[in-house]
């Protein structure tokens, strides 16, 4: 596995972005790039880097499709025009939430695209870019922490009305320097996120859905 | 019966889980998401270990704070509450500065974790 000099972060996905892509295990996207089956590398730090190509030839072979099918515009469908699937952007840092998060959604979610950036300048990008229909950000992130990126957001004429949900670690002393941008915002703590998540996730689609249902 | 405390090796942090218990409450009851999630942390958590003997190493007590804090999360998650605590202590005095305090700590929960990725 070779790095590539010069790699584009748009042609390049995580090994839980891969699975969550592809609907497999983590440790089964691992097995591929070491088979060679996905064109991937490790970072100077261990960590595996697949590119986004690989993975779409991968799920087009899967589904027997040509190709994968483009975003389609958020709001709804005209008559016949295939449905945009409900988008989720997750940022969090800690490989291990991208995958309980990552599992979690392929399992309860199947129609979600769930896209995850692995810190806070990365996420901000990728969120103006997949413009995503619910944020699940973490407070304590790389870069720009979660609570401002909320409280930017929110303030943006664009993206204000935007689902967010916050997944943390803090308990509610540690949480307080960010309370002010966290108003109305769903919190889970991360050692409930299994149990908690699943739920507040369905809320905010369905909020999504009514949206996009009751738009003209 | 009174814990074990742990020694330097840190086998007194090896209780193991409640999976019942933590399936249940803490999974929704879905035992095939809670092994497949512990499955996947068994396969990052080496990675783990080798970044906070580097933070040790290099004298990076933020670095430390950073990789404990979210340790701590993730064996309290899966029902390794001792070994969750002991990360949280190695996390407190990390976040206080003191290095050889916090390197300690490290050292007995990171040999329990190693210890938890050969049981997996």
């Amino acid at each position: 596995m070779k790095a590539p000099s010069h790699p584009d972060l748009d042609d390049v996905v995580t090994t839980v972005e891969a699975a969550a892509l592809l609907g497999l295990a983590v440790r089964s996207v691992q097995l591929m790039v070491d088979r060679g089956e996905l064109e991937g590398w490790k970072t100077p730090g261990g960590h595996r880097r697949i590119s986004r190509g690989s993975v779409e030839r991968a799920l087009a072979e899967r589904q027997g499709a040509p190709a994968p099918r483009p975003p389609g515009p958020p709001g709804p469908a005209a008559p016949g025009a295939p449905t945009r699937r409900p988008r989720v952007l997750l940022i969090e840092d800690s490989v291990h939430y991208q995958n309980l998060i990552g599992l979690l959604v392929r399992r309860r979610f199947p129609d979600v695209e769930l896209r995850i950036a692995s810190d806070g300048v990365t996420g901000l990008a990728m969120f103006g870019r997949y413009e995503p229909d619910v944020l699940l950000v973490d407070i304590l992130l790389p870069g720009i922490d979660g609570a401002a990126m909320i409280s930017t957001l929110r303030a943006s004429a664009q993206f204000g009305a935007g689902e967010f949900i916050v997944v943390t670690s803090l308990d509610d002393e540690q949480r307080a320097p960010f309370d002010y941008a966290l108003e109305g915002v769903a919190v889970v703590r991360k050692e409930a996120v299994a149990a908690v998540l699943p739920d507040l996730l369905a809320q905010a689609l369905e909020r999504v859905a009514a949206r996009g249902r009751a738009a003209p | 019966m009174t814990p074990a405390a742990p020694d330097e090796t840190g086998r007194g942090l090896d209780e193991p889980a409640d999976e019942a218990t933590v399936i249940a409450r803490g999974f929704g009851g879905d035992a095939a998401l809670y092994r497949e999630f512990l499955q996947a942390c068994a396969a990052q958590f080496p990675h783990d270990v080798a970044a906070g003997d580097a933070a040790c190493a290099s004298g990076d007590a933020q670095a430390l704070c950073y990789l404990t804090h979210s340790l701590k999360s993730v064996l309290r998650s899966l029902g390794r509450t001792a070994l969750g605590d002991r990360m949280g202590a190695a996390e407190a005095l990390a976040a206080q500065g003191d290095l050889a305090g916090a390197a300690a700590a490290w050292a007995q929960a990171r040999s329990a974790v190693l210890r938890l990725v050969a049981q997996s």
